[in-house]
């Protein structure tokens, strides 16, 4: 199994309160598969993002991917992990202000040892035309695709994804659900998207459906459609 | 929250509840949540205010503290001194003048004092009324620092000195001495116990001014009661004037009042040098006027003794001769009566046997006679009968004369009758008539003999026994009876009448023994008398040659006495003559001195003329000076960081504005948040900076300064004028960077305020168009770049704090290596003699021939040559400045010990014949350059002008340089008083010491490793003022460099938070923050060492002493210092800011944009 949570728990202490964030989540996920978490604000998939990110430690339980527990790593090891395993797609997309788009790309090529060329990763998200210019000179969907570039420039193991399509418009959000359903396919990419949006679940080889920190139920696609094919 | 609470409780009136309104518990949550942000604020406006109030009152508070000090112990206004001194007359003169406030009378005197090893100090002596220090209008009152005022005589009390604090301390004694003089012949009392140690007003300065006497240089003074001087005439008088009264010292209207009275005072001199010098004239005019009685009173004595003396003389001599002549008459007479007295001797002693055997004879005759008369009364008539008839029968008719007889009378020395003789020598029997008739022919005496003879025969024994008796009676007392008788009858019948009348014979025997007696008795009364006669003679004899020896020696006497008196008398005569004789040169040399009577002199100085009085305000004005600089651009760098600040400030709030808009708040209400926090942070900073600033800069750069000044302690009052100046200037820059900061946010509508503000877009630089470089930058860089060009304003902020503090660095450092490296220079590369020894220049030829021998001789000197050290003032008609005249033996040689050359050119200098070399320092002060004159004042009155001939290179004190030839053609003759040599080995210091200073001419020896050590310790003290200049250039990084991090940090917080999430490291995302405000550094690194070159060179040329030249130019460790500390507090902010860096939850990335 590429990726395994198994009883996973997460407590925050808030002053006096300890606020259980995860209590006892286990799921697997196959490789190249794309899978959706999905639930309602506050159920625990933005914990579970941060911990898959290796942004965030587990109080207990542990997380293998690829066969390695990240449970157990350091600071630096996490780094590490983030830097050669783990492409990240944000909400607000967090480009470089001040660098362009090739630029931006290169940010993560830079760190990364067997990164892609930048150029054919921004050819491949369909950006060739506007490779030279600032994200300020892009629509959403446009910076939304520099991101996905930036994360897949480092050929990471997983692909996260945190509510992609969240500050887009529909037909963009579309298209960009739509690249990672190809990426994933073609590239045979592990893609964890996150969000709350049930409509899409469809498109998803497995469904991992969040409630009150635990998993509520965890669905395998058989046949996963299309994303033109979904309607919301 | 608590804090707030605890706030809340604690200010728990009504009143103070309705002032915590929302709006203002915001402003103080807003300070507490940023409180870091808050802080850099304040410490930046802490540092500015403290900085330029600190420097800025540090030229009032020196000014404030020395014009007190002045004021309270009444500095003079004005020192007179005259070449001939002060009578009291001329004192009262003075007092008289009408703006004269008060004056003071005083004596001075320089004199020596040991200090131990063998080395001495000259001390300038004061005459002090210790009685009258009380008196409030006491001239220049000594401040007692320690112990008390001297009550006795031999009691002082000292300076505060660094010169000799080491040898003389309260309790200690001081014996002073000159060397050319008696001090006697100034003090009455030489030795005295220091009873308390005092600063004067007179001499803020270490520097005391020059002696005439030693090495020149003053070390320190003394206040000696003023009854120990036995001077005739005062040598200073000190004034105050009226017209001072209440002006301060350094005020400008004290110097136009001082002109006006020195123009006065000019005058005054004049007139009274003129009263002076004609009343020394009449003076002497009348002195000589008497003299010249009293010679010519005295010649005439003269000659009447001469003329007295040559008459005693004659007289006394006329006296002795005629004793003498005298005594030679007795003399003779003397000689006559020994001659006598001996001729009576020796007739006395030929004619006394004889008279004696005379006297003898007839005392026998008496005894013959008396024992004949005895003999006859025992005869009878039957005896004379036999005898008669015996004889009858005995006597033949016819006899012959035996041959016995015959012999006898002829060998008898008798002249006999020869017919006599006929008759005995006839051979055969003869008649004994014949016979008898022949013998009673001869005379009573011859008989007698004859019968002698019989009797003394052998045929006087055939006359029987019984008449022998009568026969010898009868030969002996009757041959006078018995004369003339013929025949035998007539001899027989002769002598029957005869014997037959006894009687009458008895009779007759005894009248004749009577007369004999008496004969005898006269005789020897004759002779006794005769011997006494000659013994009187003899005594009396005695006695005259007694006096005839009392005689000539009292003669002799006489002689001498007379001669001794004749000398004596010759001698008072002739020192009377040379005394005359001296008093008639005495007399033609005050003819010639009248002519020759000084022109007395007066010399007017004012406080300037005091050492140290000036230079402590040009040192005062030189922190002034900087204090402009450097505040300045604290303040700059202070308002640059409030705008970057609150900017940030008001941008991270853009949403709370927008919010409280939509609530309704008006602009004021909400600018107000922020201007109260700019405010109140530059206010609290303002009042920490003031109270600092105030109180330690002023004091810690004037206790530098003390090294060189003796004054009271600084005082420090708050100056409320600067103090408010700063204030007001801080909080307005930090209110208007808050108001500039919010007013376009507060212009913008609450909607727009509400939407996440659109972020900045990204720029192209012009580097990117050089694409041959950009192309190589890795994309991190080509961030850095375009960050660096996107937040102009705090780039600028970076460069422009970091320049300052690197150049005040450089500046320190330089200033540091400026001060500390003249000390290699100046005693290793131009002072490159070993020692230099200073010797009595009053000793005579001999005794510098031996010093010479011994300098020669000594194993541990490999070469050494004589110089004359002086200290003197050096004036041209634009300033006046001390230095030291060296004046060397051998004009070639001197570069073997001294380098001679210019700094500019390079180029070795050699003393001309004409003309001097002055050294640079002293060259710039004068503001003279080669061919112009300058005046070399030796003493007040000794001076002369010379050429400057070339400026050479030099660090540590001023210096005059001239051959010889030079000094000998503009002044007189050199003496030297100094050597200076080269050692062996110039460790050996204290052996070499040792042996030289046995020789007692020799006063001080000074080595220039000490010289070096000793100016290095001095200089130290500006270490110091470096250090703050360090110190406060580090803060300066420190707070603008966290300050922008900070910023950087917070402003990007999302962007790091990214790149953490995409896998970077933390050194990393260090490097990515850092990269940006690192090159600003560098820029500012490097603009700071720019600016900091001409920036140090200012602060050198308003910081230097006179008596020192810092080292020109720039030093590469300067520079690397500058760079390197910079870089560290660079580095240090970055390790501060790493843990903040660490800090950042990378969850801020998933966040939506603010």
């Amino acid at each position: 199994m590429f990726i395994r949570l198994e009883n996973v728990c997460k407590h925050y202490q808030m002053g006096e309160v300890t606020i259980t964030a995860l209590d006892g989540v286990d799921f697997e996920i196959q490789k190249g598969e794309f899978a959706i978490i999905v639930g309602a604000s506050g159920a625990g998939k933005t914990t579970v993002l941060n911990i898959l990110g290796g942004m965030d430690t587990c109080d207990s339980g542990s997380v293998i991917i690829d066969g390695t527990d990240i449970s157990r790593h350091n600071t630096r090891q996490l780094t590490s992990y983030r830097r050669y395993d783990i492409g990240f797609v944000f909400q607000f997309y967090n480009l470089m202000q001040n660098l362009t788009v090739r630029e931006n790309v290169e940010l993560a090529t830079q760190i990364s040892s067997d990164a892609l060329d930048a150029d054919s990763v921004i050819a491949m998200v369909g950006l060739s035309e506007r490779i030279d210019n600032f994200p300020a000179q892009l629509s959403g969907g446009e910076q939304q695709r520099v991101s996905i570039a930036r994360a897949l420039a480092k050929r990471p193991k997983l692909l996260l994804c945190d509510e992609p399509t969240g500050a887009l418009d529909y037909q963009t959000g579309k298209n960009i659900l739509k690249l990672l359903q190809d990426t994933c396919r073609m590239h045979n990419m592990t893609v964890i998207v996150i969000t709350h949006n049930q409509a899409i679940t469809p498109m998803a080889d497995k469904i991992i459906t969040m409630r009150s920190g635990q998993v509520y139920s965890v669905v395998q696609n058989e046949h996963p459609v299309s994303i033109e094919q979904i309607e919301w | 929250m608590n804090t707030l609470y605890r706030l809340n409780r604690s200010n728990g009136n009504s009143k103070m509840k309705r002032f915590f309104k929302p709006t203002t518990k915001d402003t103080i949550r807003e300070i507490l949540k940023s409180i870091s942000r808050f802080l850099s604020i304040f410490a930046i406006i802490a540092l500015g205010t403290g900085f330029f109030a600190g420097l800025k009152s540090t030229y009032p508070n020196m000014a404030l503290t020395a014009n007190t000090y002045f004021r309270e112990q009444n500095l003079m206004d004005m020192q007179i001194k005259s070449t001939l001194g002060f009578t009291e007359s001329e004192i009262e003169t003075i007092t008289a003048l009408r703006n004269v406030q008060r004056v003071e009378p005083a004596y001075t005197l320089d004199a020596f004092a040991d200090t131990g090893n063998n080395s001495v100090a000259i001390m300038r002596c004061y005459s002090t009324d210790f009685s009258m220090l009380d008196d409030e209008e006491s001239i220049s009152t000594p401040l007692l620092v320690e112990g008390r005022m001297p009550q006795r005589k031999d009691e002082c009390v000292m300076e505060l000195g660094v010169f000799t604090s080491g040898q003389y301390d309260i309790g200690s004694t001081i014996q002073l001495f000159l060397e050319e003089d008696d001090i006697d012949d100034y003090l009455n009392t030489t030795r005295f116990t220091i009873v308390g140690i005092v600063t004067s007003p007179m001499y803020i300065s270490f520097d005391k001014g020059s002696s005439t006497i030693g090495n020149g240089v003053v070390n320190n003074f003394l206040l000696l009661p003023i009854e120990v001087f036995e001077y005739e005439v005062y040598t200073d008088v000190f004034l105050t004037f009226k017209t001072t009264e209440g002006i301060s010292a350094y005020d400008l209207r004290y110097d136009s009042v001082m002109d006006n009275i020195k123009k006065t005072m000019e005058d005054f001199a004049a007139e009274r040098e003129q009263a002076r010098y004609d009343e020394l004239y009449n003076t002497a005019r009348e002195e000589l006027d008497k003299a010249r009685a009293e010679l010519d009173d005295g010649w005439q004595a003269y000659y009447q003794g001469i003329e007295d003396l040559e008459n005693g003389i004659a007289a006394g001599r006329k006296t002795l001769e005629e004793n003498e002549r005298l005594l030679k008459e007795s003399e003779t007479a003397y000689g006559n009566g020994i001659k006598a007295l001996t001729e009576g001797w020796e007739k006395f002693e030929a004619e006394k046997p004889g008279a004696l055997a005379q006297l003898q004879q007839l005392e026998a005759l008496v005894k013959a006679m008396e024992d004949a008369a005895a003999y006859l009364k025992t005869l009878t008539d039957e005896d004379v009968e036999r005898f008669i008839e015996t004889l009858d029968k005995i006597i033949p008719a016819i006899i012959i004369i035996p041959q016995g007889v015959k012999e006898a009378i002829n060998e008898a020395d008798i002249d006999w009758p020869d017919s006599f003789i006929d008759l005995i020598n006839t051979d055969g029997p003869i008649e004994t008539d014949t016979l008898i008739e022949q013998i009673f022919l001869l005379d009573q005496e011859t008989r007698q003999a004859v019968f002698e003879l019989l009797k003394e025969t052998q045929y006087f024994g055939y006359i029987p026994e019984d008449i022998q008796d009568i026969v010898v009676f009868a030969g002996e007392y009757l041959l006078d009876e018995l004369k003339d008788i013929k025949s035998k009858e007539e001899l027989i019948q002769r002598l029957r009448e005869v014997l037959g009348d006894r009687e009458a014979l008895i009779q007759n025997l005894e009248e004749m023994i009577a007369q004999l007696r008496k004969e005898i008795k006269s005789g020897y009364a004759q002779l006794a008398d005769a011997e006494q006669a000659l013994i009187d003679t003899e005594h009396m004899l005695r006695n005259s040659r007694r006096t005839l020896d009392e005689g000539w020696a009292l003669l002799k006497q006489g002689y001498i006495d007379l001669e001794a008196e004749e000398l004596s008398a010759q001698a008072e005569l002739d020192a009377a003559l040379a005394k005359l004789q001296d008093g008639e040169e005495a007399y033609s040399d005050g003819l010639k001195r009248l002519e020759d009577i000084p022109y007395p002199t007066w010399y007017l100085f004012d406080r300037a003329d005091n050492s140290g009085y000036s230079s402590y305000i040009e040192d005062a004005e030189r922190v002034d000076k900087i204090a402009i600089v450097i505040p300045v651009f604290f303040i700059l760098v202070a308002a640059l960081v409030c705008l970057t600040t609150m900017t940030r400030m008001v941008e991270e709030n853009r949403m709370e504005i927008g919010t409280m808009k939509a609530l309704g708040y008006s602009n004021g209400v909400i600018a107000k948040k922020y201007l109260v926090y700019a405010i109140s942070a530059s206010l609290l900073g303002s009042f920490v900076g003031l109270a600092l600033g105030f109180k330690l800069l002023p004091v810690l750069i004037f206790n530098a300064y003390r090294i060189m000044y003796l004054l009271p302690d600084l005082m420090i009052p708050i100056r409320w004028d600067y103090a408010i100046l700063c204030t007001a200037v801080a909080v307005l820059c930090t209110a208007l960077s808050a108001y500039f900061a919010c007013r376009k946010e507060l212009l913008a509508t609450p909607a727009a305020l509400m939407r996440p503000k659109a972020p900045k877009a990204g720029k192209r630089v012009f580097l990117e168009k050089v694409s041959f470089i950009w192309s190589r930058l890795s994309f991190l860089h080509k961030v850095t770049f375009r960050n660096l060009f996107r937040y102009k304003k705090r780039v600028l902020m970076t460069v422009v704090g970091v320049a300052g503090c690197t150049a005040l660095m450089y500046t320190g450092f330089g200033l540091q290596h400026a001060i500390t490296s003249i000390v290699d220079k100046q005693y290793e590369d131009i002072f490159i003699y070993d020692a230099i020894g200073i010797y009595d220049e009053v000793i005579g030829q001999d005794e510098v021939a031996t010093l010479r021998l011994q300098l020669q001789e000594n194993e541990m000197i490999t070469d050494y040559m004589m110089v004359l050290q002086k200290g003197v003032d050096v004036t041209n008609e634009k300033a006046k400045k001390s230095a030291y005249l060296l004046v060397p033996e051998n004009a070639q040689e001197l570069n073997g010990y001294i380098n001679l050359q210019n700094r500019r050119v390079e180029e070795r200098l050699s003393l001309p014949d004409h003309g001097c070399i002055l050294t640079e320092k002293i060259a710039k002060m004068l503001d003279v350059s080669v061919g112009e004159k300058i005046t070399v004042s030796l003493s007040d009155t000794a001076k002369f002008e010379t050429e400057v001939a070339g400026i050479t290179e030099n660090y540590t004190m001023n210096y005059i340089y001239m051959s010889k030839e030079a000094y000998a053609s503009a002044y007189k003759p050199v003496i030297y008083n100094s050597f200076i040599l080269h050692m062996n080995d110039p460790t050996l210091s204290n052996e070499l010491s040792t042996e030289l200073l046995r020789n007692e001419e020799i006063l001080h020896i000074s080595y220039s490793t000490e010289g070096g050590k000793t100016f290095r310790d001095v200089v130290g003290s500006l270490n110091y003022i470096v250090l703050v200049v360090i110190i406060a250039a580090g803060a300066l990084a420190f707070i603008v460099l966290y300050n922008l991090v900070n910023i950087n940090v917070n402003e990007r917080l999302r962007e790091i938070a990214t790149i953490k999430v995409l896998g970077f490291y933390d050194n990393e995302v260090g490097a990515y923050i850092y990269r940006e405000t690192n090159i600003a550094s560098v820029i500012g690194v490097l603009a700071g060492l720019l600016l900091g070159m001409p920036f140090k060179d200012f602060v050198i040329s308003v910081a230097e002493v006179d008596s020192v030249m810092f080292a020109p130019g720039h030093y590469w460790l300067s520079f690397v210092l500058a760079a390197v500390l910079t870089f560290g507090f660079a580095i240090i902010v970055d390790i501060a800011m790493h843990f903040k860096l660490k800090k950042v939850d990378m969850v801020e990335s998933l966040k939506s944009v603010e």
